[in-house]
């Protein structure tokens, strides 16, 4: 039904045209009567290919019956469409010249009429992309699934372009795209071609799509879907100049040949698609992301919970923690831990950020303090933690950490493990470093840590902290540094140990003001209170 | 035999319709043409086709007036009346309806989808 109208005035398939259809025999008719005065003994007749008269008019010296008439064959393009009949057969001179006329004027009306229905014909045809177009983005305009693009576009295709097999070639996304099997299913004829970011550009030609089609597993489809094609039609499914694939129909070498209209209906319904495809992409990028994202908020509600949610009562010290990351989760952590009578204080930096870095992070929480329940000297205490760790750590993966003893007679017992020392400032204000005895925690398993120990009185502090507070940069990149972390604490050194961490954090967020944040940031703060009986 | 007539200012959508509808013509379907909306109603007073396609906005008598004054004829009870317009709002819709018409159908109109209508309307295929 479609292709009668769109293909033969075009004259692309040679189907002929019915006479009356480009000449209606009123106005032959009407041509034929106004040579009648010239005609003088001549009759005239326009026939049909079937040799049924269409029109005719007789000169008024016309005399029947004829004796046998001569004819000339009318076309259409190059089709013939009928013929002009003359008898008796005209003579050269007066009467040729007028049969020439007449015939010149019947070509020229066919002409114009078939030039006619062939603009006629391809406003048709548009008025049919519309359609098409319209309806396969309504049908599509509620989908977001990306695999239920291309198996709408091909049948919307097929139902349009008569009698053709077909497919979809699908670029799948880098990230692993689920279009292609569940497409495969429901058309069954849907070829995803994995990964190819990298070969898009030299597929993206027509004639280079067409060289795919050796491809063995689109040869395959070929073979079973129609025995054989031999006609092809490709499209690209191109979108924002990204190349996501292609729409292939094919003939079988017995049809007729695809018509440049097929090719420019496959390429519109392709771009549409293309579009569609896109768009569902995007969204399932972006219910991805939010999953992610929702996934990360999770995490750090759990990660949140893994730090001391109240510190441990234990006499002779004020402590107070502070730990914030720097994305959703963090490699940071700080703990407190009750051992014996005594206040294990922990403070960790995992040497990477995001989700690996928590991940390791919750790991060596658990193992320091599994550790330091059964053992309560801090060397061995990171020892065992360091062993256990290196055993499960990734490749460059591992944790500088502080951990000290802080016993009730004010001495502090600690293992520095590659951890930025933390300070002792002490209540007249001198500083004091806690340096390195030992390296990193999860480097090698067969470490071994020094043990040091200071001694702090009433109101000196400890100040034990993660990088991420003294190399925070204000929106000039300048450091946040020691210094300032030092002149800070030393300025509420008298202050209960609370309010020095809260003194802390504010100057710290008034010089990071609005530059964005890079590092974790932890600090932890133990204040030697004033013994009730002295020492 | 069967008869169709259609109405439209507009001669190349008057080609284009009957382009669309001219396979009828093999089906033992006359194809009438008219111009205006008021040479339309004459000529189906006269001829009584089966189905009118008629635009909406033509001169001297627009496809609403053609159609209720095809309605308020006894005699044109058996007239099939289709509306063809540019626009698609139900407003307009449902003028087509108040006035009688069976079908409305908005330009550029599907040319498969025109010609199915017309094939239902005259009981063909």
């Amino acid at each position: 039904m479609r292709a009668a109208g769109a293909a033969d005035a075009a004259g692309s398939r040679e189907v002929p045209v019915a006479l009356r259809r480009l000449l209606p025999a009123r106005e032959a008719a009407g041509l034929l009567e106004a040579f009648a005065p010239l005609l003088g003994r001549l009759r005239v007749r326009v026939l049909r290919t079937d040799g049924i008269t269409h029109a005719e008019v007789a000169g008024e010296g016309w005399c029947p019956p004829g004796s046998g008439a001569t004819s000339w064959p009318l076309h259409a393009g190059d089709a013939p469409v009928g013929a002009l009949a003359v008898d008796p057969g005209p003579e050269a001179g007066p009467e040729g010249a007028v049969v020439a006329a007449l015939l010149a004027g019947l070509q020229r009306a066919l002409a114009d009429a078939f030039a006619q229905r062939a603009v006629a014909a391809e406003t048709l045809e548009r008025y049919r992309e519309i359609h098409l177009l319209y309806r396969v983005g309504e049908a599509l305009s509620g989908t977001l699934d990306p695999a239920a693009v291309p198996c709408r576009v091909l049948q919307e295709a097929r139902g349009v372009i008569d009698g053709v097999g077909g497919g979809v070639w699908l670029v799948a996304e880098a990230n692993g795209d689920a279009a292609g099997d569940a497409g495969r299913g429901a058309a069954g004829d849907l070829v995803v071609v994995e990964g190819a970011p990298a070969e898009a550009d030299a597929v993206r030609e027509a004639a280079a799509m067409r060289a795919r089609l050796t491809d063995p597993r689109v040869a395959a489809i070929l073979a079973a879907s129609d025995g054989g094609a031999e006609h092809h039609l490709w499209a690209p499914l191109l979108s924002r100049d990204a190349w996501l694939g292609g729409v292939w129909l094919t003939r079988s070498a017995a049809a007729p040949v695809f018509a440049a209209g097929d090719l420019k209906l496959l390429t519109a319904l392709a771009a549409q698609a293309a579009a569609f495809l896109d768009n569902a992409r995007l969204h399932q990028r972006a219910l991805a992301q939010e999953r992610l994202e929702q996934e990360l908020r999770l995490a750090f509600e759990v990660q949140a919970r893994l730090m001391p949610a109240e510190v441990p009562a234990r006499g002779g010290w004020d402590v107070a923690g502070f730990w914030r990351p720097a994305r959703e989760v963090s490699g940071d952590f700080y703990d407190l831990l009750p051992v014996g009578d005594g206040l294990g204080v922990v403070v960790a930096d995992v040497a990477d950020k995001g989700m690996p870095a928590a991940l390791f992070m919750a790991v060596t929480r658990s193992l320091l303090r599994a550790s330091a329940a059964i053992e309560r000297e801090p060397a061995l205490t990171v020892a065992n933690t360091n062993r256990l760790a290196a055993l499960d750590a990734a490749d460059g993966m591992f944790v500088t950490l502080w951990y000290g003893m802080l016993d009730p007679d004010g001495r502090v017992r600690y293992v520095n493990a590659g951890h930025n020392p933390p300070l002792v400032v002490r209540v007249d204000g001198r500083i004091e470093r806690l340096p390195r005895t030992g390296i990193l925690v999860g480097w090698d398993p067969e470490a071994t840590f020094g043990e040091a120990a200071v001694t702090l009185a009433a109101g000196d502090l400890l100040v034990a902290f993660t990088d991420g507070i003294t190399e925070a940069r204000d929106p000039a990149g300048a450091e946040f540094g020691e210094a300032r972390l030092i002149a800070t604490v030393a300025e509420h050194r008298h202050a209960e140990a609370r309010v020095v961490l809260e003194a802390v954090r504010q100057a710290l967020d008034a010089f990071v003001a609005a530059a964005p944040t890079h590092d974790d940031c932890t600090l932890v703060i133990a204040r030697r209170l004033t013994p009730p009986h002295g020492g | 035999m069967p008869k169709l007539l259609i109405a439209d200012d507009e001669p190349h959508i008057r080609t284009l319709l009957m382009q669309t509808l001219e396979s009828l013509e093999d089906e033992g379907v006359e194809l009438l043409v008219e111009p205006d909306g008021l040479a339309a109603l004459a000529r189906i007073r006269l001829e009584r086709p089966e189905v009118a396609f008629l635009d909406v906005m033509m001169p001297r008598m627009n496809g609403y007036d053609v159609c209720a004054a095809v309605r308020g004829d006894p005699d044109l009870a058996h007239v099939r009346v289709v509306l063809l317009t540019a626009k698609g709002q139900e407003a307009d819709r449902q003028k087509g309806a108040e006035a009688g018409a069976h079908l409305y159908l908005t330009k550029p109109f599907d040319p498969d989808a025109l010609l199915e209508t017309a094939e239902q309307l005259l009981g063909l295929g």
